[in-house]
């Protein structure tokens, strides 16, 4: 393949501007995309070598390193060396020149509405560009070309504001632009200009700590949703016990002293306040509240007072959220820790709740101390309702797997068992971990990773797992769990940077969902009783199989182009992970063997027949050849493990779900049979009624040959010219297909929606059919300050007062599509303008 | 729970921003020397609508070649701020059809007059079509010899007083539109007027898009030695057939208005465009014929397997010991 053929199959999408219409991003299928995204051309087989070592002292060597993890001397390189990844994953190698949903930034303060992602942000300019012309197809342009600039650096940047990340990105862009001084100005100036739009806000990037902030920001937006209803009713609450209190101590004496009643008015010392005090102090003072009530009152609001502020919280205003009495978005990082605090939170709902019970009564006059007093005085949190126990404020907690000990991990089970609305963020950095059991290394299931499934058999608790690549599942599944009034555990798989060998985070975390090690579920106790309200796997790709399929293209040994319908199993999302290389052995081309075969097929065999097979993954280096790695079957192993979870889930998500399945299978063999029995006995029936037709004709053709041979002259013909009984109906012939209706044409626009479309321009003033103009410059060169080109070179006028009349007449006679209209003339003065009207007259 | 469509792997969806461009080029970016056209030239209106179509499709001007042999039309190029080449009469078809071999990769467009494509260029123009390679044929078609100053070419009306024709000209004029469709392999055939710059645009769109060999027919004026020749097509939009169709033209609100004659044309019929192309009482403007999938001349000739290194390091050997001499002086294997 030479060059030229290289570069037409990765010739890159560019935006193209539809010729009147905003600039769209060319939507490409997904195989154009796969092309498209290869770096440098499709991967390539290399050729096989030419045979060496005995093949049967390299099917030894396969299987010395399948079942004992060894390599031989000349190996060649290993995984790591190579940069080698999975077949399926080589293509995303470069992740800024892709859309997906990071970076993303949390505004406003409706939670369902607070995550937006930069395509979004970038998507929303786009749409603002109001300009249809070449400025603003070029201004799109430019605003598209910085969005992968802009992922890049905050991929780098994780706590950078967008602006920032704006100017960075465009500095950059100029730096390493190859356009010329006019262009680059031109592109600074359109950066600038779509600048000034943006909002400055915090981008999140794909990062370990993602899956907090996440929960953080819209744990508060959540709760001031929450407690909209209470903020009302809260401050009238205060208000009018404030009105009490206030009324009663103007009812009192104090009120009647003179430096008070100075505060009181404005009127500086205008005013003898002493001898008002005294003449106050003769008047007569309404009933004051009696002490008790007063002070009842003062301590009910002092109470609501002190709650107040965890109602007003605004994400927008940090002031708010330091004020508050507790942090809704603190995050605890223990069980005993988080237990405490909403111990503490139940108490001052607690006293908030008795509060207002007692405000309301207040309120009405109708506290009666020898009825309440007791009542209030063992008011405790059994007496909250269920509704009231909602409107206490989630504690939120975040563990990392390695925190999970035994101590921590029982503490977290008695949550998820009790009525607690403790909302537990796990974040699983790793899936699987080596184990070293009777001197034997091998790999393990890391048991936090499995929390979910735990949590699930619980039935209690609200239980999101997904990776951090899934943005929208968590954003959804983060607001599904605050809502929920118990218990809440979200396991988001964040990954390690330590282990990841290759692949950027946001498909070491996407693999893992592929992959099914790390599928992405939902199990909502509060959608109903039944497990299929409960339980969603839907998010997951192409749920009924055991592994999601994906077409590889690329290029045979024999230069020939081919496609593969590839599975990727969880042994390419353990490739990624540096800890386990020695799993894997990248086979130099000598040591191919003809007994390696697919992985995916290797397992669909029994153990007879995989006996003398070795399974192998395919993987791509950094140049873009094709490996075939082989693995232990320790590897293989934990891909069994992962396959039998994966449909242990599916069933209990409704998918093959092997109940159904047999009792699908046994109505089948049931309904079959039943229609083979139907069968048989119609076809009996018409066997017997066949059979006597066929005797009855016989009988009568055999009549009329004996009768015609026993009469003398019978012509031959004559007993065929008979015609044959009607016992078989003649097949009616079929009516010709009706003629189609033509489709209507659609409804021409009338002259009635010509006139809804504004108001027409005055016949008075030259104009110019524009977009009948054939760029024939006629016009131009009468007069190029009357008449000029749009964007598209076609003629308008520029400026009808920029020449004489006699220049807009010669120019409508010369016109060859006679599109230009003279109009009246601007000057009653210009010489000649009678033969200059009969002129225009035809044109006008 | 209901089960979601399909997504690809990590939920990436179709709609990928892959690479984009910083360079937004404009009319002027394809914009080469001022046109020294006649005023009111036909060939204006055409070079327009290649420079937007250039524009609209953003192709980078250094991957646009435009082609042409001798004549009016053929001063393309040189108003064209990309790749060219003003060749000699009539043989315009053949050097495109090497550059698309050689450089499959580039834009390749050809300008033509009638004389240079109908007339000395016709060979090559039935061979261009059989080969069906990726390009843009546009023939101007004003009906003369213009740039040598009014000689009769094949599409001349007959009856036409050319200097070559001083009583009118006495054949027929060749139809270059049932020429075509006879012509075995023909995959796109429309004819358009210059004068309607939005059929215009539209027609050459779709022929850049198309998979295949192009062939417009673009009925032109000459101002100066045929301004009357579609002067009855002009003042009577009746005289115009319009072939609309969802795969073919699409008339706005207003050219249907002004265009009454029209006629829904599936282009896949060729039956019925053959029909149409040999009417001569009407002119039709639109695509007669599409066919996306007559297979390409790169398709046909393209090996199924290319030979790797050593294969034609092999070829190469074998040949050269045809005529080779070992270093001990005797005759290489293989030596004839």
């Amino acid at each position: 393949m030479n060059d030229f053929e290289a570069m037409e199959r990765v010739e890159p999408i560019t935006i193209k501007a539809a010729s009147q219409a905003t600039a769209t991003v060319v939507k490409a299928s997904l195989e154009d995309k796969l092309q498209q995204l290869q770096p440098g051309g499709l991967p390539y087989e290399v050729a096989p070598a030419a045979p060496g070592a005995d093949p049967d002292e390299v099917l030894r060597q396969l299987f010395n390193f399948f079942l004992f993890g060894k390599v031989p001397q000349a190996a060649g390189p290993s995984v790591a060396e190579t940069g080698a990844v999975p077949a399926l994953l080589h293509q995303y190698r470069d992740l800024a020149r892709i859309r997906h949903d990071y970076p993303f930034c949390l505004h406003g303060t409706e939670a369902a509405k607070a995550v937006t992602t930069l395509s979004q942000i970038i998507d929303g300019l786009v749409a603002g560009v109001k300009d249809t012309g070449d400025a603003g197809e070029r201004l799109k342009q430019h605003i598209y070309r910085i969005e992968p600039e802009i992922r890049a650096l905050a991929d780098q940047d994780r706590a950078a504001g967008l602006l920032g990340l704006w100017d960075r990105a465009a500095r950059q862009l100029l730096a390493k632009s190859q356009l010329s001084k006019a262009k680059k100005e031109l592109l600074r100036d359109n950066l600038a200009t779509a600048r000034q739009t943006l909002p400055d806000r915090e981008m999140i990037a794909c990062a370990a700590d993602t899956p907090q902030r996440l929960l953080t920001g819209l744990a508060l937006r959540h709760w001031r949703e929450r407690c909209a209803g209470w903020r009302v009713e809260l401050d009238t609450l205060i208000q009018q016990l404030t009105d009490i209190l206030s009324t009663d101590f103007n009812n009192s004496p104090a009120s009647r002293n003179p430096d008070h009643l100075r505060e009181s008015t404005a009127t500086g010392d205008a005013i003898d306040f002493k001898t008002l005090s005294s003449i106050l102090a003769t008047s007569h003072l309404e009933h004051q509240l009696p002490e008790r009530r007063s002070q009842r009152i003062r301590a009910v609001l002092d109470a609501l007072l002190r709650v107040k502020p965890l109602f007003m919280l605004d994400p927008a205003a940090p002031e708010t959220i330091a004020n508050a009495p507790f942090a809704i978005n603190c995050l605890f990082d223990n069980c005993n820790d988080a237990i405490a605090e909403y111990d503490q939170r139940l108490r001052l709902l607690t006293d908030f709740f008795k509060a207002v019970a007692i405000t309301r009564l207040e309120l009405e006059n109708r506290y009666k101390e020898e009825t309440y007093d007791d009542y209030f005085n063992t008011f405790d949190v059994s007496y909250l309702s269920a509704q009231d126990l909602a409107l206490c404020p989630p504690v939120l907690l975040n563990l990392r797997c390695s925190d999970l000990g035994q101590k921590e991990g029982a503490a977290l089970l008695d949550i998820l068992a009790a009525d607690l609305p403790v909302k537990v963020l796990i974040q699983v950095d790793e899936i699987y971990v080596r184990k070293v059991r009777a001197g034997q290394s091998g790999i393990a299931i890391n048991w936090p990773a499995r929390l979910a499934s735990l949590a699930m058999s619980m039935t209690r608790s609200y239980v999101l797992q997904s990776p951090v690549s899934r943005l929208a599942a968590l954003h959804q599944g983060f607001l599904d769990g605050l809502a929920y009034n118990g218990p809440a555990l979200f396991s988001v798989y964040v990954g390690n940077d330590q282990n990841r060998a290759s692949l950027p985070r946001f498909f070491d975390a996407g693999s893992a969902q592929e992959a099914r090690v790390f599928p992405v579920l939902t199990f909502n106790p509060g959608n109903g009783p039944t497990l299929i309200e409960r339980l969603d796997i839907g998010n997951n790709n192409q749920l009924d199989r055991d592994w999601p399929t994906d077409t590889f293209r690329y290029r045979a040994a024999d230069n020939a182009e081919k496609s593969l319908d590839l599975k990727f199993t969880p042994a390419g999302f353990l490739l990624n992970d540096k800890r386990f290389s020695d799993q894997f052995w990248c086979v130099p081309q000598a040591c191919l063997h003809e007994n390696m075969l697919p992985l995916p097929g290797y397992l669909d065999l029994d153990g007879n027949a995989a006996g003398d097979k070795i399974p192998y993954i395919r993987a791509i280096d950094t140049e873009g050849a094709i490996h075939r790695v082989i693995m232990t079957r320790q590897v293989v192993a934990m891909v069994r493990e992962c396959a039998a979870f994966w449909r242990h889930l599916q069933e209990l998500g409704g998918i093959n779900n092997s109940y159904t399945l047999q009792q699908v299978a046994a109505a089948k063999t049931r309904l079959d049979a039943e229609q083979q029995q139907a069968l048989a006995a119609i076809e009996e029936k018409y066997r017997l009624q066949l059979d006597q037709d066929v005797g009855r004709l016989t009988e009568t053709i055999v009549g009329r040959i004996a009768q015609q041979l026993l009469q003398a002259g019978a012509t031959p013909g004559s007993i065929l010219e008979r015609p044959l009984p009607a016992a078989i109906p003649a097949l009616a012939p079929a009516a010709p297909a009706a003629e189609a209706a033509p489709a209507p044409k659609p409804a021409a626009k009338t002259a009635a929606d010509e006139d809804d479309e504004g108001p027409a321009a005055s016949l008075d003033d030259p104009y110019i059919d524009t977009p009948l103009c054939t760029s024939c410059n006629d016009c131009t060169k009468v007069n190029s300050l009357i008449f000029g080109y749009d964007g598209n070179k076609q003629a308008f006028i520029k400026d009808a007062t920029a020449g004489p009349y006699k220049d807009l007449v010669r120019a409508a006679e010369i016109c060859p599509v006679k599109i230009i209209h003279p109009g009246k003339p601007k000057n009653p003065n210009e010489a000649g303008l009678d033969d200059l009207l009969k002129r225009a007259a035809p044109f006008m | 729970m209901t089960i979601k469509e399909k997504t690809s792997l990590f939920g990436l969806n179709t709609q990928c921003v892959l690479k984009v461009d910083e360079d937004y080029k404009t009319l002027e970016d394809y914009q080469g020397r001022v046109s020294r056209w006649c005023p009111g030239c036909g060939d204006n209106g055409i070079l327009t609508a290649a420079q937007r179509l250039c524009r609209d499709e953003q192709l980078p001007p250094e991957k646009c070649v435009f082609v042409s042999g001798i004549g009016c039309a053929a001063r393309f190029p040189h108003y064209m701020n990309t790749y060219g080449f003003h060749g000699l009469h009539g043989r315009a078809l053949p050097t495109a059809q090497g550059v698309k071999i050689r450089r499959p990769d580039l834009h390749v467009f050809v300008n033509m007059g009638d004389g240079d494509c109908c007339s000395i260029g016709t060979a090559h123009w039935i061979h261009a079509i059989r080969s069906n390679m990726k390009l843009v044929a546009m023939m101007h078609d004003n009906n003369i010899y213009g740039l040598t100053k009014n000689q009769a070419s094949p599409t001349t009306p007959v009856g036409r007083k050319t200097n070559t024709t001083p009583r009118g000209a006495w054949l027929k004029a060749l139809n270059p539109l049932t020429v075509t469709l006879g012509i075995t392999n023909v995959s796109f055939v429309a004819q358009v007027v210059e004068w309607l710059p939005e059929l215009l645009y539209d027609v050459i769109r779709q022929a850049f898009h198309h998979n295949g060999f192009a062939f417009i027919r673009i009925l032109q004026r000459c101002p100066h030695f045929t301004p009357d020749v579609f002067a009855s097509l002009l003042s009577d939009p009746k005289k115009l057939l319009m072939l609309e169709h969802a795969d073919g033209l699409k008339l706005s609100d207003t050219m249907a208005k002004l265009y009454q004659t029209r006629e829904q044309h599936d282009p896949s019929n060729m039956n019925r465009a053959r029909e149409i192309a040999g009417t001569d009482d009407l002119v039709p403007i639109g695509i007669l014929y599409r066919d996306e999938n007559v297979p390409r001349y790169d398709q046909i000739t393209k090996p199924k397997q290319k030979p790797t290194w050593e294969q034609r390091e092999a070829l190469l050997n074998k040949a050269f010991d045809r005529f080779g001499i070992n270093t001990d002086g005797s005759a290489a294997a293989g030596n004839i």
